[in-house]
């Protein structure tokens, strides 16, 4: 839940960040940040540095017996060093003799420059030795202890706490104060660091033998602190310092000294601000905290990145601009356990919806193909080995799947046939699989031969035992183990070997399909979520393999589903609604490839033009129609010469509808419905020619019929003739009985016809009317123009398919044309105007002519007397219709001009 | 009185041309009926006929070749009527340049009788 949790980045930046600032508080990162600091300093270029303030000061070093040695006149030596006009003078480490307290110390009261250092221990520690009283406490200056440090900076004491309730202003900061004049222009805080840069490593300094050399050049003194005391001892104490990476380190006293120039100058630099380092800690990582989640993949990877090179340079300008240090170590920490508390919280949520959504697919998937009674009853898994069993000629075969899904070690037995379940040797299989999982056991051909999976004392020894895991996602989820028959031809041929490793395949989809569904039903019974696994910190294992299994077994049922769509005979090809191809069948592919088509470089758009005669403009409107008015749409494609196949193009859309019906009968799309449209191609070659042949057939025996009733006709009417005698007459009867016969044979051969028509019927005709239509237009054309007639022409946007013959439906167009032309007035206009009917296409024609009596009219069509040859073409067409299923129907009134009414199926 | 017209019937239905042969005769025709245009073509050696009624299908040769054959290399120019049984739209092209008339079956006879009659200009009218 926490990874949820809106406020969940804020919660996290806070509770970083303020981590981060008590662990820099405690001194947790004071190597790595002395590291960063010292290298700052010496890659600093000297320009930003201060004033080199080792010219301020001279070391005046003598040997230790010097300071025992009562001849020496240490008030001559201190007159000289104030007679050279040195700014200052501080003896240090002086070791407390008789001499230097009765003869030194009273004087060094009368020179307010003068000034008297000890160390810390020495004044306070164990055995210390008080110095004479009778100086003043004003006069002596208490150096802090340094000690020996290999690495690092050191902060320097500008106070130190003897005892308590004791605070004494170290040496440095007392005389820097003093120097200065004005309380209050020196403030360091109570520990302060020494600014290194652009400084070099020593001091001047000499010995006291050459400075009492009376040759010894005294202005060198002039305006200079002097420290005066021993000479430091062989290995004493060395500091270390920033320098010392290039140079040598620096003695305690040196280092005094560095401290105090540094108070001079002001160029010490300040490091433990709490409240500001709370501040630098806590904005940068809530900013983090916020903004990071919005992030994309590369830009994340940028600001992981720059980040440290931010705080680098922010660090860096602190130090050389405002002389302060930050908490670098917390900052760049806690910014990076943000960025990366933020990203990872980002992974697992993106890791949870990834998960949740492929088990949601796969378990959807598998729903749709197995009814949750299946997954849960093992009399299924029964019937399942029964079938295995008969269908690949197997004596005996078990399905196992583990007792426990977790630990996976102990099988149990799922189903079995042929043999009871104690005859299964379950710890054998058990040893097996473990060392299949291990690799230590290698398959041959997905299956592991060995006649003691099974024992029973009734299984033929000849009979050979196989075990094939049942793997899913890289992980054994079960197995199966069977006994092939000693009577089998072989007992593992390759075709006999394909077919057990594809219904392995499938068996594994059942496992997973039942691992899954249990896990949920167990996951609802207690309320129990993944992520919670997550949070415990095995979410990355577990969970990479249950998204493997899950990408498997949708990857599995993305292969059938394509071996689906490649085996159908109709060519298909899928569009998105932007006509993108989605998916395209090997049939559509290799027809496209005769046509040097190429249909991913095609939109669905190019292809219809591609494809028909259609201008760009047409065929988005034929697209607007099919996505609007969700209707299919039919054109016909004939590419290449006349003769060359005929093909009637599908469009049609894929919706959500749609997909829940035909499409999604194979499984093709998911229940969400990939919506799009889809093209199809209906090779109605051969069913041209079929129907031809049909025309042909239909003809022939008009024409037998014809024939054969003249010859009854005639027959009769001779019959009817008083003068024939009774040869005659018997004569004509067997012609009359022949005939009659031939008709009923002919009839007999008609139905067998219109049986077999009864099936193809509704695949026969389907001919675009509007192509036909303009076809007979054109070949009237001169007529037309002849007569200085117009068309008027109404007609849908989409084409008719309708159930007709395209040539025959031609011809009778250009009957009807020929009725109109020649009844029309001069300069008048024939009127086609094509609507549609439930079912139907209703193709109206008139014309402004003279006309002729309907009654004329209809005898002329449909009445014995039919001389007049020009309605021949109306005859016909008549005739036709009926066969197609339609009518033709004819009306015209004189001064009223003709009106036909052509109604013909539609498909 | 009119004067007994020759016809000859080229049609490969027997029975039909027994019947049509029986009433024409009555009708004063004198008529010849041979099954198909190769068995016409012998004939016209010996007979010469007022007028042809000739089928458009027939084996070996059909109307349409002996039509083209009679007008072209026999140079017949007696009338001719076609009978058929086939649509007229459907008749090939080059059969309207024959100078033949066409009757679509079924026709009765009285109907075929006035027709040659016409043709052979004894009309009754």
């Amino acid at each position: 839940m926490i990874f949820r949790h809106p406020y969940y980045n804020l919660i996290l930046a806070v509770v970083v960040a303020f981590g981060a600032f008590l662990l820099e508080s405690i001194g947790a990162f004071h190597s790595l940040d002395g590291v960063v600091y010292d290298n700052l300093t010496i890659l600093t270029p000297e320009v930003f540095g201060g004033d080199n303030f080792s010219g301020q000061f001279m070391i005046i070093e003598g040997n230790p017996e010097d300071f025992y040695n009562a001849e020496v006149d240490w008030n001559e030596i201190l007159k000289r060093i104030l007679g050279a006009e040195a700014r200052q003078v501080v003896f240090y480490d002086i070791p407390a003799t008789e001499v230097w307290k009765q003869k030194i110390e009273p004087s060094l009261k009368d020179y307010p420059n003068v000034w008297l250092a000890s160390h810390e221990a020495t004044w306070f520690g164990p055995g210390a030795r008080k110095l004479n009283s009778s100086l003043a406490l004003e006069k002596k200056i208490i150096l802090p202890d340094l000690t020996s440090e290999s690495g690092n900076f050191r902060d320097y004491p500008a106070v130190i706490e003897p005892m308590s309730g004791l605070r004494l202003e170290t040496g440095p900061l007392k005389l820097a104060r003093q120097e200065k004049g004005v309380a209050g222009e020196v403030h360091p805080p109570n520990h302060f660091r020494i600014s290194f840069i652009g400084k070099s490593q020593g001091l001047p300094r000499t010995t006291l033998k050459e400075f009492l050399d009376p040759e010894f050049p005294l202005r060198l003194l002039k305006d200079r602190r002097i420290w005066v005391g021993m000479s430091p001892r062989e290995g004493g104490v060395k500091m270390y310092t920033p320098l010392s990476l290039t140079d040598s380190h620096l003695t305690p006293v040196e280092y005094h000294c560095f401290a105090w120039g540094a108070l001079l100058t002001g160029e010490y630099i300040v490091s433990d601000i709490w409240w500001l380092s709370i501040v630098l800690i806590m904005l940068p990582g809530l900013a983090t905290g916020m903004l990071a989640p919005k992030l994309s993949g590369p830009a994340s990877l940028w600001a992981g990145a720059l980040i440290p090179v931010v705080i680098i340079t922010f660090c860096w300008i602190c130090l050389v601009e405002l002389h302060y240090w930050p908490p670098f170590s917390a900052l760049i920490g806690s910014q990076a356990l943000i960025f990366g508390g933020v990203f990872h919280r980002k992974s697992v949520l993106q890791e949870a919806s990834n998960q949740e959504l492929l088990e949601e697919t796969s378990l959807k998937m598998r729903e749709k193909a197995l009814p949750e009674e299946f997954l849960l009853s093992e009399d299924r898994w029964t019937q399942i080995a029964n079938t295995l069993s008969q269908i690949l000629g197997w004596s005996s075969c078990a399905a196992l799947e583990w007792e426990s899904w977790k630990d996976r070690k102990k099988l149990r037995i799922l189903a079995v046939s042929g043999r009871s379940k104690s005859s299964i040797n379950l710890e054998k299989i058990e040893a097996a699989l473990k060392a299949i999982r291990s690799g230590e056991l290698k398959l041959e051909d997905g299956a592991w031969a060995n006649n003691s999976l099974v024992q029973d004392k009734d299984l033929p020894s000849k009979d050979k035992q196989f075990l094939t895991p049942l793997f899913m996602g890289g992980e054994i989820l079960g197995a199966w183990v069977f006994t092939s028959k000693s009577s089998s031809k072989s007992h593992f041929e390759a075709d006999w070997k394909a077919m057990e490793q594809s219904m392995a395949t499938e068996m594994s989809e059942l496992l997973e399909a039942r691992y899954l569904w249990l896990r949920r039903m167990e996951e609802e019974q207690s309320k129990k979520r993944f992520w919670r696994a997550m949070i415990r910190g095995d979410l990355t294992r577990s969970n990479y393999e249950e998204i493997q299994r899950s990408f498997k077994l949708l990857d599995n049922r993305r292969l059938l589903l394509n071996q689906v769509f490649n085996s159908l005979d109709t060519a298909a090809i899928l569009y998105d609604w932007f006509g993108n191809v989605v998916q395209i069948n090997d049939a559509m592919t290799d027809q496209l490839k005769t046509w040097g088509l190429a249909p991913f470089q095609l939109t669905a758009v190019d292809m219809l033009r591609q494809l028909t005669d259609k201008t760009e403009a047409e065929a988005r409107e034929y697209f607007r129609i099919v996505m609007q008015r969700k209707e299919t749409v039919s054109i016909s494609v004939q590419l290449g010469a006349k003769d060359s196949p005929l093909f009637l193009l599908l469009m049609r859309p894929v919706n959500k509808s749609s997909a829940e019906g035909s499409l999604n009968s194979v499984g093709l799309f998911s229940s969400e419905g990939l919506m799009g449209l889809l093209f199809e191609l209906l090779d109605i070659s051969r069913l041209k020619r079929l129907f031809r042949l049909k025309d042909m057939l239909f003809k022939h025996s008009n024409i037998r019929i014809r024939q054969d009733l003249e010859t009854l006709v005639l027959g009769l009417d001779t019959l009817n003739q008083p003068e024939l005698d009774n040869e005659e007459r018997l004569d004509i009867a067997v012609i009359l009985e022949e005939k009659t016969m031939d008709m009923v044979g002919l009839s007999k051969s008609i139905d067998d016809f219109l049986d077999l028509d009864v099936f193809t019927r509704p695949l026969i005709y389907p001919a675009p009317a509007n192509v036909p239509l303009k076809e007979a237009m054109d070949q009237v054309k001169s007529w037309m123009e002849m007569r200085g007639l117009e068309w008027k022409l109404h007609e849908p946007t989409m084409p008719q398919l309708v159930l007709a013959d395209y040539d025959e439906l031609t011809q009778l167009f250009c009957a009807i044309f020929k009725i109109l032309i020649d009844d029309a007035t001069a300069q008048s206009s024939i009127s086609v105007n094509i609507t549609e009917e439930e079912g139907s296409s209703v193709l109206c024609f008139s014309n402004e002519g003279f006309g002729m009596p309907g009654a004329i009219l209809q005898e002329s069509l449909h009445g014995e007397r039919q001389a007049d040859s020009s309605f021949d073409g109306i005859r016909s067409g008549i005739q036709l219709a009926l066969e197609w299923g339609g009518s033709l129907s004819c009306e015209s009134e004189i001064g009223q001009g003709f009106r036909f009414k052509l109604k013909l199926k539609r498909v | 009185m009119d004067r007994i017209i020759n016809a000859l019937m080229v049609d490969d239905e027997p029975s039909y041309g027994k019947l049509v042969k029986r009433r024409l005769e009555r009708e004063g025709f004198h008529l010849l009926q041979v099954n198909n245009g190769v068995e016409a073509q012998e004939i016209l050696k010996s007979y010469t006929p007022d007028v042809l009624i000739v089928d458009l299908m027939m084996p070996l040769m059909d109307g349409r070749q002996f039509l083209k054959w009679f007008r072209n290399e026999w140079k017949g120019e007696q009338p001719v009527l076609l009978m058929t049984a086939v649509r007229g739209s459907d008749l090939p092209e080059e059969m309207k340049d024959l100078a033949i008339q066409i009757a679509q079956k079924p026709l009765n006879v009285t109907q075929l009788v006035a027709k040659l009659r016409e043709m052979v200009g004894q009309s009754h009218d």
